[in-house]
């Protein structure tokens, strides 16, 4: 399914070949994708309020992924992007319930392929 | 009343009986015969066979009653005793007011059984009271309640588990320590055997317990022993044994294999990555033999995700940890898309899956996540265990005669030794005559075992060495699911994560 190209993604992400592969993928779907590496830039950058869809690792340096979600806590209802976190971390019980709570998707990376992650950024 | 003269008293009231029913016994047939003999004309060897037919019947009648009134009392001492017992539970005291013989006597044999108990108690905390033992000398918290729970004795080792610096005495445990059992709480436990029994006991392991007025969280096994209107007033004393150090132990086992999993799966990410970039946009461009080599490499990165998602399965349901969501599916979809995923490592094994699923199925209740790693373990384990010459594996989905659904993985492979079943999903299990050229962990039939049963299933195996393989396990339909979790409504669960359902409102 073709989306318009005005559809912004941010991908915060610090491992370089799996935010390129992402980024090719949803680039050639029709996605406009900005990569950053940072967490306090991506923090930042979220909130510029001026993306569509935010996809967040957690396991990111200065600031992690569930900080980040921490931080935007209180002006969550301000930011219109949604908000999918994609991880290889297992979670424990207390943090997956702050997850759901927050987020809006949960991606365990190596479950799926470049493609896999057009089909569900496509469902958003 | 002494033993002797209680005896005696029984030995009285059961001759009094038995000559009170032969007289009347007597009475009767001399009554009848003289009827029969002076008003009738019935000759007398006649009536003699009559009487006797008739004194027959009626021993038998009171040797009937008889029996109930020996046996009854034995069976209310019976409960007596099990009441007293702390090895049973839930057995009521004697009533009494059932026995219309013998009541005094039961009442009085009932009365010195429980002297008898309280007694024994009783002689059991003086000795320890008149020995050189003091709890202050025990390093374990003790803490001894009464029967409302108020605490009545305590050890210094207790006192700084409740972290207040004024004497507990007198005061409700709840209100000092904050203790989380695995079924319910002591309170709980209190009133249940206050109600049913004379002396009880029980263990509760790894308890969460904080003081109320602290924040420090511990775990201890804990050890309770009960004995109803004890003569000290301590009806309850409690035994806390420390497990913070086991406890951290099996969480940190179970970190360290979460990070190794983390750290494995990076580079899995990257590789199941970019060759699905060469198979969309290089296969092509490849001779038969080198797509072959490709397909083969990423299949092998699917299965090698298998195996960590089956490790840390299994670390996870060793430690309690295994969280499943269960919600309401239908098994043929579910199946079909399984199956779906999984043909193309069928396929590049050369392998070919048949799927047959009767008509009419009910919904069943599953985690989703769970149970495709159970449907993929199998047909995993069908396709490196056919050999060549039987490609095909087949699965069938039924509805049992107990009215759960059935699933069965066949294959016509290599089959198990007789030997092998027994423990095939034990931990680490494998057969040994093929485990050097068929890989795999032996973990993910133990991890199919314990999904199956969190789902209220039964997994089984059926299988000729030689000839083939069946596993099977069933399901719940949903219908049958006492309760069902409605807490995430809104959450799309799918092998890969979840997903919110986009259309409700972000909270």
């Amino acid at each position: 399914m073709e989306k318009p190209v005005s559809k912004k993604i941010l991908c915060i992400e610090d491992e370089p070949f799996i935010s390129q592969l992402y980024s090719r993928a949803l680039t050639k779907a029709g996605y406009s994708v900005d990569v950053i590496a940072d967490g306090k830039e991506g923090l930042s950058a979220i909130q510029t309020n001026s993306y569509d869809i935010v996809l967040l690792d957690i396991m990111i340096p200065q600031l992690l992924g569930i900080d980040i979600l921490y931080e935007l806590e209180d002006s969550r209802d301000n930011i219109k992007a949604k908000i999918i976190i994609c991880t290889n971390l297992e979670q424990d019980e207390e943090t997956r319930a702050a997850i759901e709570a927050q987020a809006d998707g949960y991606i365990i990376k190596a479950e799926i392929t470049p493609r896999q992650l057009v089909e569900i950024v496509n469902q958003f | 009343m002494t033993g002797e003269g209680l005896t005696k008293k029984a030995h009285r009231s059961i001759r009094t009986f038995v000559y009170i029913l032969s007289l009347w016994n007597v009475l009767l047939m001399l009554l009848i015969g003289s009827l029969l003999y002076f008003y009738t004309s019935v000759e007398p060897g006649y009536i003699l066979i009559g009487l006797m037919l008739a004194m027959f019947i009626t021993s038998l009648i009171f040797a009937q009653i008889i029996s109930n009134i020996v046996v009854k009392p034995l069976i209310l001492l019976t409960n007596t005793v099990l009441h007293l017992s702390p090895h049973t539970s839930n057995v009521a005291p004697a009533e009494l007011g059932t026995l219309r013989v013998g009541k005094e006597l039961v009442h009085d044999l009932t009365q010195h059984l429980y002297d008898f108990a309280t007694a024994t108690s009783a002689s059991t905390a003086t000795a320890v009271k008149e020995s050189s033992l003091e709890i202050s000398d025990i390093l374990l918290p003790i803490i001894g309640l009464d029967k409302n729970g108020t605490v009545k004795v305590y050890n210094p080792a207790a006192h700084e588990l409740f972290s207040v610096e004024a004497q507990p005495l007198d005061q409700q445990l709840d209100s000092l320590l904050d203790i989380t059992l695995p079924n319910n709480s002591i309170g709980e436990w209190l009133r249940t055997v206050q109600d049913s029994s004379v002396n009880a006991h029980n263990i509760w392991r790894k308890c969460d317990v904080k003081p109320t007025m602290g924040e420090n969280r511990n775990y201890f096994d804990i050890a309770a022993r009960y004995r109803k209107d004890h003569p000290s007033g301590i009806d309850v004393i409690m035994v806390l044994s420390p497990q913070d150090s086991v406890f951290e132990a099996e969480n940190t086992a179970l970190g360290l294999i979460a990070l190794a999993v983390h750290e494995i799966r990076t580079p899995l990410t990257i590789m199941r990555g970019n060759l699905e970039v060469l198979e969309d946009e290089a296969l092509s461009n490849l001779t038969p033999e080198m797509q072959d080599y490709l397909k083969r490499t990423s299949a092998a990165s699917q299965s090698l995700n298998g195996y960590i998602t089956n490790i840390l399965g299994v670390a996870k349901a060793e430690e309690g940890q295994l969280t499943l969501n269960l919600s309401e599916e239908s098994w043929a979809k579910v199946v079909t898309q399984i199956v779906q995923g999984l043909q193309e490592r069928a396929t590049t094994r050369g392998k070919q899956i048949d799927v047959r699923i009767s008509d009419g199925l009910p919904n069943v209740a599953i985690d989703t996540i769970s149970i495709t790693e159970v449907m993929t373990n199998l047909i995993e384990n069908a396709i490196k265990y056919s050999p060549d010459t039987a490609p095909k594996i087949k699965i069938d989905v039924t509805l049992d005669k107990a009215g759960m659904v059935e699933t069965k993985v066949i294959d016509q492979g290599l089959g198990i030794p007789d030997s092998v079943v027994p423990n095939l999903f034990n931990k680490f299990s494998r057969n040994h005559r093929n485990s050097a050229h068929i890989t795999g962990t032996g973990l993910g039939l133990y991890l199919c075992k314990a999904i199956v049963n969190a789902h209220h299933g039964n997994i089984w195996v059926s299988s000729k060495e030689g000839q083939g393989t069946t596993i099977g396990f069933t399901l719940l339909p949903f219908d049958k699911l006492a309760d069902s979790d409605s807490s995430s409504d809104n959450i799309i669960r799918t092998k890969h994560g979840w997903i919110k359902n986009h259309s409700m409102q972000r909270r």
